[in-house]
């Protein structure tokens, strides 16, 4: 799959027997697993390069959980890019061994209790004065106005129902969806931990989103917050209906959360499953 | 040559200097300023900034400083730099994006607030009351109002009254207002008089909609200010006004 790099337009899957479960007229699954390196982040990694290319950029350095940073190093081998991410010393030693086969550079921090802002990410990267470094942790959530455009050729929900960490992914499908000045609601799952949860791409001590997502919920739009217990539980009772992590499956978790309508149209957003374990 | 080189980020002066250096070479500060035609002690400042920038070096003697132009093949890179600097810049904007739009569309509309100068500038505001989809209040005195526009408010009133918008006055108690009054319905008025001597005012003030405009008719301007919260609050005084003016009135004749 990787070797196509065929980025987006990726299936709408329609979910018959969780329909029947859960009585809803029409229940999809939007599967980003389906991207050349299995997640949502593709699409934004892709983009980021387009823009880095052109600007004749050197460096970028992001803090990553190993997926996302996988993601972007893979893309950036036809480049001449080098990519260096920062990741907690708290992960496993596996994904640290293979970020370091294809990225230039894996530093490891306590991300613990500091928040990093983009300067001191840059200047962790640096090594030359002249380098042109990007911190591409947050930002670029635009792109994802792709995906409501791939789903608006096929369908119009009612609701679409996205995972929530630091939120670009929910900020992006809003912010596409009021554009265009639409009803659809969209639903964000997320974590109660902000630290060290089962969903670990969920869990984040800071979000530069945090005022956008307390607005978009004044609005109309919905964010529910999962204890571990409800999502070691969702995990197990879908990872084997989409390819999916348990920081994607947290989507399933909905029903048990929101009331619907059985006239209702509904989008569950697989954002993926890591490629490094 | 110059425009080209302001292009670059130079100043006129520092192209001056630049270009004069580039034909003398190396030189003293006082060929160079003689040669770009700006007074000695600017063209040290001058010099200054272009050494910053890589464009020139020194170099002492023991006759004083000399000034050499870099080859100028050096201005490209100059460029080069700085869009590298931009380019950095570019990548530190995007990543403060996030938290910038986060404050951007947190915070909800800002009151905007518009200042219109002089009668044609109220006679802006105006029209904008003509898009208003409710009745306006105001407080609004007649006899300044047709002094300062005299061709322009029997016609305003025509066309208010044809779009269905009426108003809620309150008015000084004149000749002019008094005058006015004859003509409340078909100029889709409801109004009260207040005493002249008690509550008398110069200025309009209407609140409509999210908007709150102020008209000085003897400072001539004209302020708006566009914002659901004042002009609820304003609407809010507005009513407590008028139930004691209509309180006053109905005194008044008994």
């Amino acid at each position: 799959m990787a070797n196509t790099l065929i980025i987006g337009n990726t299936p709408l899957v329609r979910l018959r027997d969780l329909e029947k479960q859960t009585n809803c007229k029409r229940l999809f699954v939007k599967d980003e697993s389906r991207n050349p390196f299995g997640t949502i982040k593709d699409r934004r990694n892709v983009y980021i390069l387009e823009q880095a290319t052109r600007l004749r950029v050197d460096k970028i350095v992001l803090i990553t959980s190993g997926n996302n940073g996988y993601s972007l190093a893979q893309f950036a081998k036809k480049t001449s890019i080098k990519i260096v991410c920062i990741v907690s010393k708290k992960i496993s030693p596996d994904i640290i061994r293979k970020l370091r086969e294809v990225t230039y550079q894996v530093i490891e921090l306590n991300l613990e209790h500091k928040i990093l802002r983009p300067e001191e990410l840059i200047s962790f990267a640096r090594e030359k004065e002249d380098e042109v470094i990007w911190d591409v942790t947050n930002g670029y959530e635009e792109i994802y106005d792709d995906i409501v455009v791939e789903l608006l050729s096929q369908v119009k929900p009612d609701y679409i129902v996205v995972p929530v960490g630091s939120g670009g992914i929910y900020i992006g499908i809003v912010s596409a969806i009021g554009k265009r000045k639409l009803t659809t609601r969209i639903l964000g799952i997320g974590t109660q931990n902000s630290i060290d949860s089962f969903a670990d791409k969920l869990s984040t001590p800071w979000t530069p989103y945090a005022r956008a997502l307390e607005y978009y919920q004044k609005e109309g739009h919905t964010i529910y917050r999962l204890s571990e217990n409800e999502i070691n539980k969702t995990y197990r009772d879908f990872k084997n209906m989409i390819t999916c992590e348990p920081s994607s499956s947290v989507v399933f978790a909905v029903f048990a959360h929101h009331q619907f309508k059985p006239t209702d149209t509904i989008v569950l957003l697989n954002s993926g499953q890591s490629q490094i374990k | 040559m110059i425009e080209t080189l302001k292009k670059f980020g130079l100043s006129t002066k520092e192209a001056k200097v630049y270009l004069s250096m580039i034909e003398l070479g190396t030189a003293p500060v006082s060929d160079i300023a003689k040669k770009a035609r700006i007074n000695r002690s600017t063209t040290y400042v001058l010099l200054q900034s272009l050494a910053e920038r890589g464009l020139i070096s020194t170099s002492d003697h023991t006759h004083g400083r000399l000034y050499t132009p870099a080859p100028p093949e050096r201005i490209v890179h100059y460029l080069e730099e700085t869009a590298k600097k931009y380019n950095g810049l570019v990548g530190i904007a995007n990543s403060i994006l996030p938290e910038l739009k986060s404050m951007y569309v947190g915070v909800g509309p800002k009151p905007k607030v518009q200042f219109f100068e002089g009668l044609e500038g109220i006679q802006t505001a105006y029209e904008d009351t003509l898009t208003s989809n409710e009745t306006i209040r105001a407080f609004a005195s007649i006899e300044n109002m047709h002094k300062a526009l005299p061709h322009y408010f029997p016609e305003y009133y025509k066309r208010r009254a044809a779009k269905k918008i009426h108003i809620r006055a309150i008015f000084p108690d004149t000749p002019e207002a008094q005058e006015r009054m004859k003509h409340n319905q078909e100029e889709a008025r409801e109004a009260y008089l207040v005493s002249k001597e008690l509550y008398s005012f110069s200025p309009e003030i209407n609140i409509y909609d999210n908007k709150i405009v102020f008209m000085s008719w003897l400072e001539k301007f004209a302020l708006t200010i566009e914002s659901h919260e004042l002009a609820n609050a304003l609407k809010k005084a507005f009513d407590l006004s008028w139930e004691y003016a209509k309180y006053l009135n109905k005194n008044k004749k008994q």
